[in-house]
């Protein structure tokens, strides 16, 4: 897994890009493992326009530091937790996807 | 600085509105002005809080609009926009205008008319209220952020699902005594409990209420406020802060800095102490929300706001009743008019006048709104007239 880290606000990135959108500083490259801990979750039950519910929501906290919000892949059998292992399993159109471990 | 009171107050009744958003708007305008006794050309500045009226109902640029319904003539009209604490920054500046001589009267409103999007569409047009960027466009919801913020909360501080429950219970209690509440009845327990799940650990009724509606209020240098109101209330804090929206950027997901900042301002501004507030309107735009409100406002240390509730303490006969109006919850959540409306309540609070919800002998009251998942918060302190 390859994440991009802000110099300016420290905002983790999956995608590369010139600078950060949050905040316009340099970006910095930055190898990750992948791994991280469910920091917190939710199960959406109403969702969004159009996105099909329900869809789980977590807060990741990633091996190197930093939180994102990710999709935690549904298809498990396993009930996420707080503390809970999970593993970078890709971009989806709605951002990251992370599977519990 | 000179002192700033209100002497005028008006709302609309909250809920399924058939007006359009200008006329909403206007309508508490002149509830306002009729009850401080003064003709809308006496009115020197206009602060409109307003969140999503291009989003909602095709319409932006509204403060001018509201203030020509209103007959305020050319006066300077500005619309504030801070997602759900868009009605308490127009309260600031209006009370900053006075405050600082540049005008002797200044009109305060804020409007929301929302019922008219399906309930998707206003998920989504509310979640604009979070970084887009890096929450909606993964598929976050307001309930989501705070579905989030309250697993977290009860997994640090150990805070029950019966405890958040009991938000819902108390404020829907409160509300049925609101004539202008949206929803006017009873939940129970089990009924929160047991709700369809929304994003959880919050269901159907940890949610606020999505509606239309508008509140107003006039402002005048304290010195000549009795001259247009028999009992004027005093503005005693006015304080907002600020912190980023989105909840990655948080160290810590169960308190928000921007509560606690605003709050420790009003505080020092009024001179007052935690002790010394007999009610408070705490922005409950979910359960949860309240709870962490009064543990940033520093009425509970850090993992008891639960008590508040399941024990008392801030339902009606309790030492420091909240949203006696009934909060987001039962009042409803026009969110650019809630702040405005929060004033509203400690208005009549303040005055005496809130009937069969009224706190005796209410002297201080104080008021948070909250914006999207933290990022601004205005806190206001108000006094009744010795
Ligand atoms: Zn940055």
């Amino acid at each position: 897994m390859e994440t991009f880290v802000c110099a300016g606000c420290g905002r983790i990135y999956l995608e590369q890009s010139e600078r950060c959108g949050h905040c316009g500083a340099e970006m910095e490259e930055r190898p990750a493992s992948g791994r991280g801990i469910v920091y917190s979750f939710s199960s959406v039950h109403m969702g969004a326009r159009g996105m099909p519910t329900p869809y789980l929501l977590a807060l990741v906290e990633l091996e190197e530091g930093g939180r994102i919000l990710a999709r935690l892949a549904d298809d498990d059998e396993s009930e996420p937790s707080i503390g809970g292992k999970v593993i970078f399993s890709g971009l989806s159109d709605t951002g990251p996807v992370f599977r519990m471990l | 600085m000179r002192g700033v009171s209100i002497v005028g107050a008006g709302i609309t009744p909250f809920g399924v509105r058939e007006e359009s958003l200008v006329a909403l708007g206007a309508i508490a305008c002149r509830n306002a002005l009729e009850d401080a006794g003064l003709g809308p050309e006496r009115i020197g500045a206009f602060f409109l809080g307003n969140f999503a009226g291009q989003a909602f109902v095709g319409q932006n640029h509204i403060a001018p609009m509201v203030a020509h319904a209103t007959g305020l003539g050319a006066v300077p009209c500005t619309r504030l926009e801070g997602a759900c604490a868009s009605g308490g920054l127009a309260m600031r500046q209006g009370v900053l205008a006075v405050a600082s001589g540049q005008v002797d009267f200044a009109l305060i409103a804020g409007v929301e008319k929302m019922t008219c999007a399906e309930t998707d569409e206003t998920a989504s047009i509310l979640a604009a209220a979070g970084d887009v960027a890096v929450e909606a466009s993964v598929g976050s919801t307001f309930p989501a952020l705070f579905g989030l913020i309250a697993r977290r909360h009860m997994h640090e501080h150990g805070t029950t699902r019966e405890e958040i429950a009991h938000v819902a219970v108390k404020n829907h209690a409160h509300g049925k005594l609101n004539p202008n509440a949206h929803i006017q009845k009873d939940v129970t327990l089990p009924q929160v409990m047991d709700a369809r799940p929304v994003a959880d650990p919050l269901g159907l009724f940890d949610c606020s209420l999505i509606s239309d509606g508008a509140a107003a209020v006039v402002l005048c240098p304290s010195e000549t406020a009795s001259a247009h109101h028999e009992k004027p209330v005093e503005v005693l804090a006015s304080a907002q802060a600020s912190d980023s929206p989105a909840l990655s950027d948080k160290r810590d997901i169960t308190t928000f800095y921007a509560t606690q900042k605003a709050g420790e301002e009003a505080f020092s501004q009024a001179g007052l102490s935690r002790e010394d507030v007999d009610l408070a309107e705490i922005h409950d735009c979910f359960t949860m929300a309240e709870i962490i409100a009064l543990e940033d406002l520093g009425f509970f240390a850090r993992g008891e706001g639960g008590r508040g509730a399941v024990e008392g303490m801030t339902k009606l006969g309790g030492a420091m009743p909240v949203n006696t109006s009934g909060g987001l919850k039962s009042k409803g959540h026009p969110v650019g008019a809630t702040g405005v409306a929060q004033i509203h309540e400690l208005t009549l609070q303040l005055r005496g006048e809130a009937g069969a919800r009224q706190v005796p002998g209410a002297e201080v009251g104080l008021a948070h709104n909250l914006g999207g998942s933290g990022a601004t918060c205005a806190v206001h302190i108000l006094g009744a007239t010795a």
